[in-house]
């Protein structure tokens, strides 16, 4: 809503945002264009007016003398591309939207950005996908990641669940903001069981209003794998390099965004991405085992994360109260994610000591992000150990907090180092294989 | 009527600005070899390019096309690659751009809102081109004449074309991001000669802020004309005044012949509903033909197809402009959306082998009178469909005289069909960067560019320096005026306007002789005429030092010491002097005659070599001597 000086201008003169308006200034000048919406930032003392040749201006409210409605605001209809009938004999994919960059739509008349997510607003975006699949989609709910919590987890899961139990389904895929897709796609990982299909969550770092947004081929190669892949995986979908061509699908337990801006900031760590969609429509199979698609397999939802669980980084000076306050506010679990080898100050040896003692689980992650936990090298992990002090080998912090949930949600919390300990899907892997190369890639 | 009458032109005029940072982020500005890191792109269309443009054939044309990005590491970060959202705007850009438009009359916007521009050939890896306008509603007066200034926007520059080969465009990154100001005048400029003055005299100014780029490629101006009748064509690209010249006397030719065709098709009574989409597959006719232009490309699995542009006989092939015609406009239409290249018309046939009978064959399979013309298509199946409605769209756009569309300039002047003219749906706001409100603060920086008139500065050159006006402009353009009064404190030996020749007709020539000034720092040429001022080496071989410098031959210093010791000792130019003046041929001349023989001789020895002077003198001191003695 506009606020300030500009609504009353508004209000005087009986025009609104979108309208086609003249506007007389008092050194006489005349403009005329389409009055648009202001920019968070924009000064609430400035209206900002569409010239026609395309470009938006700013002008100060003290300098209009007149406002002169012209048409009221033209509607003006995006151009389609042409489409061409979706077949039935291709595999049927189903795309659920839960948010984020990757189907946003540009507004652009405004540049408001709104969601995109009926079947025929997708085929507008990408009219190619006809040729690679039957598509049918249904909006779970429409969040940016960071704003997703546990309990949307659990909805996400269920509504993938319920898809894959379609016989006519071959695989989901599922549309997510980049903040906490991994997140999400370790939450999934653990709530399948004895998965039958492909799932692939896909996300975007450039939206899609932008011709090189990375959206349109991120999304028609995660279709393309879950039409064709024979990887009974949850997996995440984006590129593999900051050219396009490229989409390497990653492990759900096992992968990170590792940067805050490039189209390929997710990175699989300590494994090798299951493969790679190469130009939107073959595949590059790079793991020689993984759990092939069966269809007659019967999957099973586990699917509930009790937030109850907490994920705190270590840090020189960190006082121990962060803890007490998680002990006091009866956490079951406590992941730390602890310098190097997996290690703390000594000054939260009192702390953690009492949190054990008062029966909440203490595990230990890196906050290297590569490499294993091992707390038997220094003095400062065989002291932890000693006190129950549980090191989760080389699983990454976030996906040991989501798997500590979903344990908490749906086991007894006494069976919780053994889940932790028990490797599901691939969140731990016992050998390191070195890896040549940047950013410790294999 | 008169030409200046019936020619209306307006220029958007772009300079690039020597700021220490681009306009959307931290990387400086400047330009490298095209080597670096490779990003392989591919472009999609998008909504906002759909709402002008036909969908259909913009898919067709993007498809496949793949954009190779180059990144020299020195110029570029992720900004460029559009892996990073940009930065804020450089502001000293702003208060550059603020001054321009205060010192063009220009009434200053409240709050910059930042925009981006879909750009739809790769030149911006985020696929727009981000802007924003600054001022508005200027006016100038060039040699007493009135002109309007529209708007004054700030831009970011779009990378560097390298090559195109087949489906794939390369790009170098380093160049785009450099702040552009650009300058649109009104239409108000009604010849050639005009808008040379006006784009000198906007250029000048731009100089005057001290922060003007300088080198090829810095300046591009892009034209909007009309001709009484017709409508606004755009034309992009031009980077010499002299080929603006050449572009305006095309464009001229081009709009009255269009006008023509249109008053013709208007007498033979064609409307637009004759003109159909339609077309007749004619590939039995040519199936022996002797045309090795079809037969090649209908063994290749392509389809001949024919369509009729009633009305048309003798106007595709009429010359519209030194080697135009309509013909070529209608398959440069068809080339750039289907990418197809066998286009032919009836009015160039028989021709390329193929025969009359063909020809007549085609005519009546279209059932055309000696009034129509037809056009051949040769094209793959998927293609026909675009090729046909391309051809047809444009014939139609001959009833109403001259489309409006961008065209492309090229060196020689003659131009070409680039795209649809885009409309406001073009500009959506660019999210990324928030508004720029106008403060005080703001004003203060930009008032401290201050820019003084340019016929100011000449005037005091001229006077204070006793050059000439036409080397004063010659300075002044070049952006020279800094170095050449740095330079011309304290000379001993050689005046200021043998400096500002230096620096403005001996560096143009050196550059014509197709070498990279660029490689001559300021420092460079300060040094260089230092040591020729304190009598180092003599100016003659400036030329023959510099080259060497830019060929990397050494440093500046070691060339000029080898110059140096080839230089001739007082007593050598002495003692070949008496030599001279006792030989047979010179003792017999007139003393008048032997005193100019002799230095002729002598400087013809050891020119560059030594001083003129000290020759001219030392001819006088023997030959005074040989008299006394």
């Amino acid at each position: 809503m506009v606020k300030g000086p500009i609504s009353l201008l508004y209000k005087k003169f009986n025009v609104n945002e979108g309208d086609r308006v003249k506007i007389k200034l008092i050194d006489g000048r005349i403009l005329s264009g389409i009055i648009m919406p202001k920019h968070r930032f924009s000064d609430e003392r400035i209206l900002i007016l569409k010239l026609d040749n395309g470009y938006n201006i700013g002008i100060d409210y003290s300098k209009i003398s007149e406002i002169t409605l012209i048409e009221r605001k033209p509607l003006i209809r995006p151009a389609k591309l042409p489409k061409k009938p979706m077949s039935e004999k291709l595999p049927k994919v189903v795309v659920l939207g839960v948010g984020g960059t990757i189907l946003s739509r540009v507004d652009y008349r405004t540049g408001a950005v709104r969601s995109a997510v009926s079947a025929e607003e997708l085929l507008d975006i990408l009219p190619e996908v006809v040729n690679i699949a039957e598509i049918e989609t249904k909006v779970i709910m429409n969040k940016y990641s960071e704003h997703l919590t546990a309990n949307d987890w659990e909805k996400i899961s269920a509504e993938v669940y319920k898809q894959l139990a379609r016989d006519d389904v071959s695989g989901v895929v599922v549309l997510h903001g980049t903040d906490t897709l991994g997140y999400t796609a370790a939450a999934v990982s653990f709530a399948l069981r004895n998965l039958s299909k492909p799932v692939i969550l896909v996300g975007s770092q450039r939206s899609s209003d932008r011709p090189s947004s990375d959206a349109a081929s991120n999304l028609i190669s995660a279709i393309y794998a879950a039409g064709y892949s024979p990887f009974a995986h949850v997996m995440v979908a984006m590129h593999s390099e900051s050219s396009d061509g490229s989409i390497a699908l990653h492990i759900g337990t096992r992968v990170r965004k590792n940067h805050s801006s490039r189209r390929d900031a997710f990175q699989s760590i300590d494994i090798k991405p299951l493969g790679y969609i190469i130009d939107n429509t073959s595949l590059k199979i790079v793991w020689d085992k993984y759990r092939v698609r069966d269809e007659n397999r019967n999957t099973l939802l586990k699917g509930k994360f009790k937030p109850k669980a907490a994920l705190i980084k270590f840090y020189p000076s960190i006082p121990p109260t962060i803890m007490e306050i998680l002990v006091q506010d009866n956490f079951d679990a406590i992941i730390i994610e602890g310098s190097g080898l997996g290690h703390v100050g000594e000054y939260l040896f009192n702390v953690i000591k009492g949190a054990i003692k008062s029966g909440v689980y203490v595990f230990m992650t890196t906050q290297c992000i590569w490499g294993r936990t091992n707390l038997y090298v220094y003095d400062t992990g065989r002291e932890l150990l000693s006190m129950g002090v549980i090191p989760l080998e080389n699983m990454l912090s976030e996906t040991a907090l989501v798997k500590a949930m979903w344990a908490l949600g749906n086991f007894s919390k006494d069976d919780l180092p053994k889940i932790m300990l028990t490797n599901y899907e691939y969140e731990i892997t016992y050998r390191s294989p070195y890896a040549e190369g940047r950013g410790f890639q294999p | 009527m008169s030409k200046e009458e019936e020619i209306k032109i307006g220029l958007e005029i772009h300079f690039q600005l020597n700021t220490k940072r681009k306009l959307f982020c931290h990387c400086p500005v400047g330009l490298a070899e095209p080597k670096g890191a490779k990003v392989i792109r591919r472009l999609r269309p998008t909504q906002s390019e759909l709402g002008q443009i036909d969908p259909a054939a913009y898919f067709e044309f993007q498809k496949g096309v793949t954009i190779e990005y180059i990144a020299p590491q020195e110029y570029t970060c992720l900004v460029e690659l559009d892996e990073e959202p940009p930065h804020k705007l450089c502001e000293e850009a702003l208060h550059v751009a603020i001054a321009v438009a205060k010192y063009l009359n220009c009434k200053l916007l409240d709050e910059f809102e930042v925009m981006r521009k879909v750009v739809i050939d790769g030149s911006n890896p985020t696929g727009f081109q981000r802007t924003l306008v600054i001022a508005t509603d200027g006016h100038i007066k060039v040699d007493g004449k009135p002109i309007k200034i529209q708007t004054i926007c700030l831009e970011e520059e779009a990378a560097r074309l390298i090559e195109k080969r087949g489906n794939v465009v390369v790009y170098a990154l380093d160049r785009l991001g450099i702040p552009l100001i650009e300058i649109a005048t009104g239409p108000d400029i009604n010849s050639a000669d005009e808008a040379v003055k006006v784009a000198e005299y906007l250029g000048r100014i731009v100089s005057a802020t001290g922060m003007r780029r300088r080198g090829i490629g810095t300046i591009r101006q892009d034209i909007n004309i009309s001709v009484r009748g017709g409508n606004v064509v755009e034309i992009k690209g031009v980077q010499k005044l002299q080929q603006l010249k050449r572009v305006i006397e095309f464009e001229y030719a081009r709009h009255k012949s269009l006008l023509k065709i249109k008053d013709e098709l208007s007498k033979r009574g064609v409307k637009k509903e004759d003109l159909r989409v339609e077309y007749v597959d004619v590939s039995n006719i040519f199936l022996n033909t002797k045309s090795k232009l079809i037969s090649k490309l209908l063994k290749a699995g392509n389809i001949v197809v024919a369509v009729r542009l009633k009305g048309f006989s003798g106007l595709l092939g009429m010359e519209t402009a030194p080697g135009y015609r309509l013909g070529k406009e209608i398959s440069e239409r068809v080339r750039f959306w289907t990418g197809l290249g066998g286009i032919i018309h009836s009015d160039e046939l028989p021709g390329y082998g193929i025969s009359i009978e063909e020809v007549n064959q085609v005519r009546n399979v279209l059932q055309c009178n000696e009034k129509d013309a037809f056009v051949l298509i040769i094209s793959s199946k998927d293609k026909v469909d675009i090729a046909v409605e391309k051809v047809i769209e444009r014939a139609r756009e001959a009833l109403d005289g001259v489309p409006t569309e961008t065209r492309g300039a090229k060196d020689d002047g003659t131009t070409f069909y680039m795209r649809p003219r885009p409309g406001m749906a073009r500009m959506y706001p660019e999210t990324d960067i928030p508004p720029i409100r106008l403060t005080n603060e703001i004003l203060t920086e930009a008032n401290k560019y201050k820019i003084i008139p340019p016929d100011e500065i000449i005037k005091s050159l001229i006077k204070l320096y006793g050059i000439n006006e036409e080397l004063a402009w010659k300075l002044y353009d070049s952006g020279m005026i800094g170095l050449f009064k740095e330079l011309a404190k304290g000379l001993k030996r050689i005046k200021p306007s043998y400096v500002a020749s230096t620096l403005t007709e001996l560096l143009k020539y050196i550059e014509r002789e197709g070498f990279d000034i660029s490689k001559l720092s300021d420092d460079i040429i300060i040094k260089t005429i230092r040591y020729v001022d304190n009598g180092v080496i003599e100016k003659e071989v400036i030329p023959d030092i510099w080259v060497r410098v830019i060929r990397g031959e050494g440093d500046l210093d070691s060339i000029v010491k080898r110059f140096a010791e080839e230089r001739v000792k007082p007593e050598q130019i002495i003692n070949y002097i008496n030599q001279l003046i006792h030989s047979e041929n010179i003792r017999s001349l007139p003393d008048e005659i032997k005193k100019k023989r002799l230095i002729g001789i002598v400087m013809s020895k050891y020119r560059g070599k030594v001083d003129p002077k000290f020759v001219i003198e030392t001819v006088n001191k023997v030959l005074e001597g040989e008299n006394i003695g």
